[in-house]
Parts: C-alpha cells; structure tokens; sequence
C-alpha cells in the first residue's frame, strides 16, 4: 500500500539544517494498522505529513498504492489526497462555521461528486459515527469526541484506502478516547490501512503493528510495548 | 461551486460581512450619485452657447465725464466707437450690447400670447442690427432687426420710460405700442407650438404687443432658471452713464491677443474720459464654469476615494479572514482542495457580499438620487448608471480580493497538521 525507500526531508534556516526525517524507509501493506510512536521532535509529523502527501521531500522514492508519488504536482497530491486518503486530526480540524453534513460533504465536495450521491455518503458516514441527530449542529454544539466522531465520518465519506491519523485521542478524555479507538478498529477490520501516529501506549496497543521513530530515523519496528526494549534508548523515546 | 456551504457560514457571521456589504451598499449609493452628478455637471460644461465663443471679446468702457448723462452725446460716442474697433484689422463684427454672454444670469421677463394664455418666461435683452452676426448666432426664419428698427425703437422705448404712461384698473396701458422681436427657436416651440411664428404676436404685462420678425437656430446662455435656450431681442440702442457701454467683439480667428492690446487705445483715442474693462468670453466662459469644473474634479476624487476606501476594507476583511483561517485552509489543502479551490473560495465569499451590497445599494441610490432631486435640480438615476456603478464595485472587489485570496490560496496542506 505504502512503500517508502530512503526518504528524507531537511528543513533549512540560514543558519542550520534540520533532518526531520532521514533515510526513512518502510513498507506498509494494504489493511495493515500501524502505529508510529516516538517522543516530539522525533519526526512522527514530518512522517506524517510525508506519508499524506502534505508535504514534499528532498531524497527517496515514494510508492503510494503502486504509484510513485514522489514528485507530483500540487494538483495532482491534491486529488490523491481527495481520493486515497483520509486524515483524522488531534485537534479535529473541523470547520467552525460549517454544521456537521456541511463538514462531512467538504471532500466530496471537493471530488466533485454529484449532489445526489454526495447526501448519500454523508448520510451514511455520519450514521456510522451515530451522529445522525447531530446533522445540524455546529462544531461548538458537539463534545470533543462528537467532534472526532464527525471527523472520522468525514473520513469514511470519502472511502479512502489510508486512513492517516494523527493522535486522534490527544485532545479526548479516557471514554472518548476509547470510542474513537473502538470506531479505527472497526474501519480496520474493513480492511482500510491505518496507520496512527500516537503518544499513547494504550491506543498504540490496539495497532498490530508498531514503529518508533527517534531523529527522524526508524529505530524499530514491530517492537512489543509490554516487553523489554531492544535497542537502547527505546526507554526514552516511548516516555 | 461551493456557494451553498460558503453562504451558510457567512450567514453565521452575521456583523463581519453585513458591515462590509453595507459599506459596499452606501459607497454604490454615492458614487452613483456622484457620477450621476457629475454627468449633469460635463453635460453643462460641454453644452453650446450657438456663439462664437472662442473669437468674442467683451469690452466695457465706464465714464467719468458728466456729458454721458446725455443719451445723444453718448450715442455719438457710442458710434464713434464701433466705427473705431470695426477699422481694426483683426476686428470682424463690433456691437453695441446690454447682453453679456456666459455671466449665468441676465435679464429675463414673461410673455404670453394673449391674456387667456399662460405666461412663459425668457431671457430678454436689446440688440441692434449687428448683436445676430457679432454673436455668431444663424437666423433661420424671418429677418434681422435694421438700423431703422433700432433707431426708431429706441427713440419710442425712451419717450415711453421718460414720462408715466396712462394705465387701466388692470394696470394695462391704455395706449400700446408693438415691438419687434427675434426669438430663439426653442422658445417659439414654446409659445408658437404650431406652425412659423414669424409674424405673429405676444404680448407683456403692460399690453404692448411683440411681433416676431426672425427665429434664431439655437441659443444657450446660462441661467438661474432653466430658461437658458429661451431668449427674446428686441431692437434698442444701448449705453448708460452709470453702468458704463459694453461692446461685444467678434474677432478675426486668431486676432484674439493684437486686438486686446489694441481695444483700449482704440477706445481712448475717441474719448479719454473713460476706464475700461477687457475680458475675453473664453476667460469669461472658464470663470463662471470654474464652479462647475471644480464640482465634477471634487466629486471623481469622493468616488476614488471612497472605491479606494471600500477596496481597503475587503482587502482588510479578506486578509484578516486568511490569517485567522490559516489551518482552516490547511485542513481543506489537506482534504483535497486545489490552490484553485481555496482561490476560488474567496472569491466567492466577496462576490456575495459585494452583491449583496450592490442589491442593498441600488435601492439606496434610488432614494438618495430621489432626495437629491428634491433639494437640487439633477439628473434623474438610471438603469445604465447603476450598472456601471455595480460593475465598478464588482470589479473593485475582484481586485481586492484577488491578492489576500492568493495569498491564502498558498497555505499549505501540512499547516492543518502544526500544533497550535
């Protein structure tokens, strides 16, 4: 689904380079549920971004969905994003003045679908989230787990392939945290790939499959949270 | 198109967007008003006189010599003046004259056709056989007034005003006398509806009746009531002690400056008693439009200036809308918009509220231009006007937003994922 070779991204000032992510290479079959986990500034959100197409890299070749994506247009990562892939925010990233239908119709929207089926999906998506009451509420009128909820709706409206998710419980108390990770397990068992960046154990838990990041490098993969760390400085890095 | 969703979110925000679109409404209310005003204005400046504006020269010779109290000494000298400018080289036509060209006034008075008809009211001033040709003005029906006229009815007009003349209880003189007349065309369409009115008579408040004896084409000279084209001569020679002889001088195109130099000494030379005024009509002409230049300068700045202004405030609204949206447009790169989406949804958040401006603004204009034409004579709102006014705003507001929209059109997907 996802393959990554020796991908690295340098942010620079006049005065010093930054690796934010250095020979990174991963491979990520299609209906994995991957979790990466490090401690900030390791690079999980440059991945993140990478991985998502919301931002370029210098070296490295990228294959998304047996496409090579690496040096795209503007446009064309736009659609891919539109199409393939689906983003789950900490922070929400819902939009303030839109109801929740108006929220969830934004990419398809953006896909240019046809009125019709786009109500359709909507409808559907936010249904799924059991949200359906909620079609006209504002963002303000909904808890934050509501609110992930329809972001996750919003997701599911597009059907994507990769679902990217970045600390989707950070801003969600223990209950909602829990039915937010509930609803990803559920998406996964679908069969749509996810991989969730994640500071927590707990939700870290529930993916198969997990990869740290230290310095914009992978350290380890498909290390067991519950057992002794293999590398040094794992310790750290998880804290 | 994504208006449906980008209406529903401005429609909660209610404050920010009404006060621009109502900038944009009263900004649409006065520069309509303005333009409207200032067509009026050009309309005026650029209108004809029917005169040979560019060639005339006024010249106004006040005495100091008792003698001139005398009508005979003074048409003497009046005489001996013309004969002295019509010998200059670069002196086509010279006339002696109580009407003076572009001053925004004159002498006017009211005339009916008979005691049932309505009286209607005209510019009227004495001319002599030589005011036609020295104005430039085309007769185009009847005849010129002749030196007999002005000499004979000058010397009736001055035996009637030098004793009281006998009047009946309606204040009607007893005794009348008719006088002929040259009327410009627009006011014979007035009087004379029907058919030439060359021969025909009207009479004054005393009963003297006027018979038109020529129709001059076209006249214009400009009045504090709207009887500019409306104009009646009548033959008379002119002159007075205290307000001095005026003399109206048509010049040889291009002799402008060497008869100007020449006037007082040509004057002078037939009697030093006398001080003088020398004004050329186009001078004459640019001072009394001056206020009206001045108007039409003063009322394009307001609509630059207020276009400036408006332009200003959806620059304003729509940069504050791209900062504070940052991650909003983050979220909607990384959902899949296009730069081109988020471009095109500014664009479309402006083009509402402008129109809305506009509708609310064309309603304004309707009743500002109304209450203006309460107070002050105008030019009554168009269709035409309106729509320019709209496609100005419309194209200002285009603008406007075009840079901040660019600008938000260049956030990148990855700012929905920095944390605050």
């Amino acid at each position: 689904m996802l393959s990554l070779s020796h991908i690295r991204k340098v942010y620079r000032t006049q005065l010093v380079e930054t690796y934010a992510l250095d020979d990174i290479t991963l491979e990520v079959d299609a209906g994995e549920f991957v979790a990466v986990m490090g401690r900030s500034g390791s690079g999980k959100t440059t991945f993140l971004n990478v991985a998502g197409l919301l931002d370029t890299f210098e070296v490295g070749t990228y294959r998304l969905d047996g496409e090579d994506v690496s040096r795209l247009s503007d446009a064309a990562m736009s659609r891919i994003r539109n199409q393939k892939i689906g983003f789950i925010f900490q922070s929400f990233n819902l939009i303030p003045d839109l109801d929740v239908f108006d929220n969830v119709d934004v990419p398809l929207r953006y896909r240019r679908l046809p009125a019709k089926e786009r109500k359709a999906r909507v409808e559907n998506a936010v249904e799924m989230v059991g949200l359906s009451s909620r079609l006209k509420h504002l963002p303000s009128q909904l808890s934050g787990g509501q609110q992930q909820r329809v972001a996750i709706a919003r997701v599911l409206a597009g059907d994507p392939k990769l679902i990217l998710a970045d600390e989707p419980t950070g801003n969600l108390d223990t209950l909602m945290s829990r039915e937010v990770m509930d609803l990803l397990e559920r998406i996964h068992g679908q069969g749509t790939t996810i991989i969730m960046v994640t500071h927590s154990p707990e939700c870290a838990a529930r993916a198969p499959r997990h990869i740290h990041l230290l310095d914009g490098r992978v350290i380890d993969t498909d290390a067991d949270l519950f057992a002794e760390h293999t590398l040094p400085g794992l310790a750290a890095a998880i804290q | 198109m994504h208006v449906g969703p980008i209406l529903r979110a401005m429609l909660r925000n209610k404050v920010r967007f009404g006060l621009l679109a109502i900038e944009v409404a009263l900004t649409l209310a006065i520069v309509a008003n303005c333009v409207s005003l200032i067509i009026d204005a050009r309309t005026e400046l650029s209108r004809p006189s029917g005169f040979a504006d560019n060639d005339l020269m006024l010249v106004t010779a006040t005495p100091f010599n008792e003698a001139f109290r005398e009508s005979a000494y003074r048409d003497t000298v009046v005489d001996q003046d013309l004969t002295a400018l019509r010998a200059h080289s670069g002196v086509a036509r010279a006339t002696n004259t109580a009407f003076l060209p572009w001053q925004g006034g004159g002498s006017s008075t009211q005339f009916r056709r008979d005691v049932r008809a309505e009286r209607i009211r005209t510019q009227i001033y004495p001319a002599d056989e030589q005011l036609l040709d020295t104005l430039g003005v085309r007769l185009v029906e009847g005849r010129n007034f002749t030196r007999e006229d002005v000499l004979r009815n000058t010397e009736r007009l001055r035996a009637l005003n030098a004793s009281d003349r006998e009047r009946d209880a309606t204040g009607r003189a007893i005794t009348t006398v008719t006088v002929p007349a040259i009327i410009s065309r627009a006011y014979a369409a007035l009087v004379f509806p029907e058919g030439s009115p060359v021969g025909k008579t009207f009479e004054d408040d005393d009963g003297d009746r006027w018979q038109v004896v020529g129709v001059v084409e076209y006249f214009f000279n400009p009045y504090a009531w709207k009887i500019g084209e409306y104009v009646t001569f009548y033959p008379q020679r002119q002159g007075s002690y205290e307000g001095g002889t005026s003399y109206l001088v048509r010049v040889v195109p291009g002799q402008m400056d060497a008869v100007h130099k020449a006037v007082e000494q040509t004057l002078a030379s037939v009697n030093d008693t006398r001080t003088y005024r020398i004004r050329t009509i186009p001078d004459v002409k640019r001072r009394f439009l001056g206020g009206q230049t001045l108007l039409v300068r003063l009322l394009t700045l307001v609509i630059v200036v207020l276009v400036f202004i408006t332009g200003l405030g959806i620059v304003g609204l729509t940069s504050f809308s791209v900062a504070e949206r940052t991650r909003q447009i983050g979220t909607r790169r990384a959902l899949g918009a296009r730069r081109g989406d988020i471009l095109r949804h500014f664009l479309i958040e402006n083009w509402i509220v402008t129109t809305l401006g506009i509708a609310l603004g064309i309603g304004l204009s309707v009743a500002l231009n109304l209450t203006l034409l309460s107070q002050v004579d105008g030019a009554r709102m168009t269709p035409q006007l309106l729509a320019v006014g709209a496609l100005l705003l419309w194209a200002a507001g285009l603008l406007a937003t075009l840079w901040p929209a660019m600008r938000g059109a260049r956030v990148t997907p990855s700012e929905a994922t920095r944390n605050i």
